[in-house]
C-alpha cells in the first residue's frame, strides 16, 4: 500500500490506522523519556 | 558582478507576495469569525483593518504584477523572507489596537515571535486579552508552523514551488511533489489537532473542571503552540497554569510530534519505522536529548532545587522536552527558571540551541545537522589515526545510505557556525544594556533558536535595540539563514548592480 500510494502520490489521504499508530508511539515516546528521567533524577538524588 | 534584478524579476516576486497575503487574509477571517461570535465589538474592528490591509496589497500586487512564471532560487527564497517580515508587521495591527503592548514595536514582536514559532513575548496582562485576540496570536504559530507558503503549495502551486518550500527551510520530500508532500504536512497536521484538541479539553473538563467551551479554547490554543513548537499560553503562567500533571503529558505528546521531521511523520503513518531507528538523524536527537536531560537533572539535584524524585523528574523533563523541541512552554516561571544555575542552566541553553529535527517547526542547529558535524570530525580523527592505506567509511544512513561529502559537512558545519555567531551576538547586545550574562545568553539562544523560554529578560521594559535585536534573531533562526542573505544580496545587486 504504501509503494502504491506514494507511487501515485496519494499517501496524504487520510490514513487513520497509521495515524493512530503514530499518535501511539508518541505516547510510548513521551512516556518512555519520562520513566528514564525518573531513573537519572532518583540516581541524582541519590548521588547529591 | 553584480547584475541588477529587473522589472520582471519583480513582478515575480510581487505576483508570489501577492498570493501569500491573500492567503493570510482569509486566514484573518478565523479570529474575525471568533471576535463576531464572542461580541468583542473593539477587536473586530481591528481585524476587520488587518484583513482590509492583507487583501488590498494582496489584491494590488496580483494585480500589478500579472501572470505567475516559474520561480528561480532567488525569486523563492525572497518572496519567503519578505513574507516572514511583512506578515507580522500586518498581522501586528489588532495587537497595537489591543492596549496590551506598550508600542507598535511590542506588538510587532509578538507577531514576530507567533509567526517564527518563538513564544517570547511582551504582551501586558495577558489573562484579560480577548479571547479572539489570544486565538489570533496563537494562530499566527499555527500560520508560520504550517507555513503560510505550504498552504500556497496546496491551494496553487505552480513552477518553482520546490524554491518556496527550501525557503522556508524544509528540505525533506517525503512524497513524488512538493504539492504533495505539503499536503501530507496538512494531513498530519489536521490529525493531530484532532487527537489533541480532544485530549487536552477532555484533561481540562474532566481533570481541571472547566466549562466545555473553556476546555476546546485551552485545547485549541495549546494544540497550536505545542504542534507547531511556538510556545505562546493563554495564560501568563503558561503550562503552569493548569497544575495537571494529564495535561502535561498531552502538551508533551504534541511537542514531540511537532518536532519530528514530516519523513519520520511519514514512516510512522505509512511504515518503515525499522529505519528510523538506523537514522543518523535519530540516533543523533535521542543522544543529545539524554544528555542534556542527563545535565539538567543532575545540575538541579546538585544546587539542590527539589528534594524528591516525582518533583524533579516532572519539572526538569518537562522543561528539557520544551527547550529540546523548541516549544517554550514552561512549568516553572521566568523568575523560577533563573535560579537554575551552573549544569542545570547548561543543559537547558544547550538542548534550546541544538533544537529538534530537519523540516520541522522546531528552531535550532538541528539534530541532522549536529550528527553530520560528529560524524565528519570523527572521520577525520579516523582518518589521521587508521594507517595510510586504510579507507574510512564516508557513508551514513538516514533512510537510505548516503554519502558524507566534503561540500555537505561543509554546509553542516557552516550553518552551525552562523546559528553559534548569532546566540553570541544577541548574548553580546544584552549584556551591552547590563544583563548577566547567563540570563543574556539563555535568552539569546531562547530567541535566535525559536524557543520561547525566558529567564525574564524579556518584558515590556527591555532597551529598544533589544528587542530590535530578538527579532533579528527569530526572523533569521526561523528561516536558517540561506532566505535573509538571498534578500540582503537581492537589495544590494539592485543598489551596486549592472
Amino acid at each position: 500500500m504504501k509503494g502504491r500510494a506514494k507511487r501515485l502520490g496519494k499517501a496524504w489521504l487520510p490514513n487513520l490506522e497509521g495515524g493512530a499508530i503514530s499518535f501511539a508511539i508518541e505516547v510510548v515516546i513521551v512516556v518512555l523519556v519520562g520513566l528514564i528521567g525518573f531513573a537519572i533524577a532518583a540516581l541524582a538524588l541519590w548521588i547529591f | 558582478m553584480l547584475i541588477r534584478p529587473t522589472v520582471h524579476d519583480l513582478r515575480i516576486i510581487g505576483f508570489y507576495l501577492g498570493r501569500v497575503f491573500t492567503i493570510v487574509a482569509v486566514a484573518g477571517l478565523l479570529p474575525l469569525t471568533w471576535a463576531t461570535l464572542g461580541r468583542e465589538w473593539n477587536p473586530f474592528g481591528s481585524f476587520l483593518l488587518m484583513i482590509g490591509v492583507f487583501a488590498a496589497i494582496g489584491a494590488l500586487l496580483i494585480r500589478i504584477c500579472p501572470g505567475a512564471e516559474r520561480l528561480d532560487w532567488s525569486h523563492g527564497m525572497v518572496v519567503v523572507a519578505v513574507t516572514w517580515l511583512v506578515v507580522p508587521l500586518i498581522g501586528a495591527i489588532p495587537f497595537a489596537l489591543s492596549g496590551h503592548y506598550g508600542s507598535l514595536l511590542d506588538a510587532y514582536f509578538d507577531a514576530m515571535s507567533g509567526l517564527s514559532t518563538t513564544g517570547l513575548s511582551l504582551v501586558q496582562d495577558l489573562d484579560h486579552l480577548a479571547p479572539s485576540l489570544n486565538f489570533w496570536r496563537h494562530l499566527l504559530h499555527f500560520l508560520g508552523g504550517q507555513g503560510i507558503v505550504i498552504a500556497a503549495l496546496v491551494l496553487f502551486a505552480g513552477g518553482g514551488a520546490l524554491t518556496l518550500y527550501y525557503g522556508e527551510a524544509r528540505d525533506d520530500r517525503v512524497l513524488p511533489s512538493v504539492r504533495s508532500t505539503a499536503r501530507f504536512i496538512w494531513a498530519v497536521a489536521l490529525l493531530h489537532l484532532v487527537a489533541g484538541v480532544l485530549a487536552l479539553g477532555l484533561a481540562a473538563w474532566f481533570v481541571l473542571g472547566f466549562t466545555w467551551e473553556r476546555s476546546l479554547f485551552h485545547g485549541l490554543m495549546i494544540f497550536f503552540a505545542g504542534f507547531d513548537t511556538g510556545g505562546f499560553t493563554p495564560q501568563s503562567t503558561s503550562i503552569g497554569y493548569y497544575h495537571s500533571a494529564w495535561f502535561e503529558l498531552v502538551a508533551a505528546v504534541l511537542m514531540v510530534a511537532g518536532a519530528m521531521s514530516f519523513g519520520v511523520h511519514f514512516a510512522l503513518w505509512w511504515g518503515g519505522r525499522k529505519k528510523l531507528l538506523a537514522n543518523l538523524e535519530t540516533r543523533t536527537i535521542v543522544a543529545t536529548f539524554l544528555v542534556t536531560m542527563a545535565l539538567t537533572l543532575f545540575g538541579l539535584a546538585a544546587i539542590g532545587a527539589y528534594s524528591n524524585v516525582a518533583g524533579l523528574s516532572r519539572q526538569g523533563v518537562f522543561q528539557i522536552l520544551s527547550a529540546h523541541t523548541g516549544t517554550g512552554f514552561a512549568t516553572v516561571g521566568p523568575s523560577e527558571l533563573a535560579t537554575w544555575g551552573g549544569l542545570a542552566f547548561g543543559g537547558l541553553a544547550l538542548a534550546m540551541a541544538l533544537g529538534g529535527m530537519a523540516s520541522s517547526t522546531a528552531g535550532g542547529v538541528k539534530a541532522l545537522r549536529v550528527g553530520l558535524t560528529v560524524k565528519a570530525v570523527a572521520n577525520d580523527v579516523r582518518d589521521v589515526l587508521l594507517p595510510e592505506r586504510a579507507v574510512v567509511d564516508q557513508s551514513y544512513f538516514q533512510y537510505q545510505r548516503h554519502w558524507l561529502t566534503s561540500d555537505l559537512a561543509k554546509a553542516a558545519m557552516t550553518v552551525s557556525l552562523l546559528y553559534v555567531a548569532l546566540f553570541l551576538i544577541g548574548a553580546g547586545v544584552g549584556m551591552a544594556y547590563g544583563v548577566p550574562l547567563q540570563d543574556a545568553l539563555f535568552e539569546s539562544v531562547s530567541a535566535g533558536a525559536s524557543v520561547g523560554l525566558s529567564v525574564g529578560v524579556t518584558q515590556p521594559l527591555m532597551p529598544t535595540v533589544l528587542k530590535l535585536t530578538y527579532i533579528t534573531q527569530m526572523w533569521l533562526g526561523r528561516l536558517e539563514f540561506i532566505a535573509v542573505f538571498v534578500l540582503i544580496g537581492f537589495l544590494w545587486s539592485a543598489v551596486r548592480g549592472k
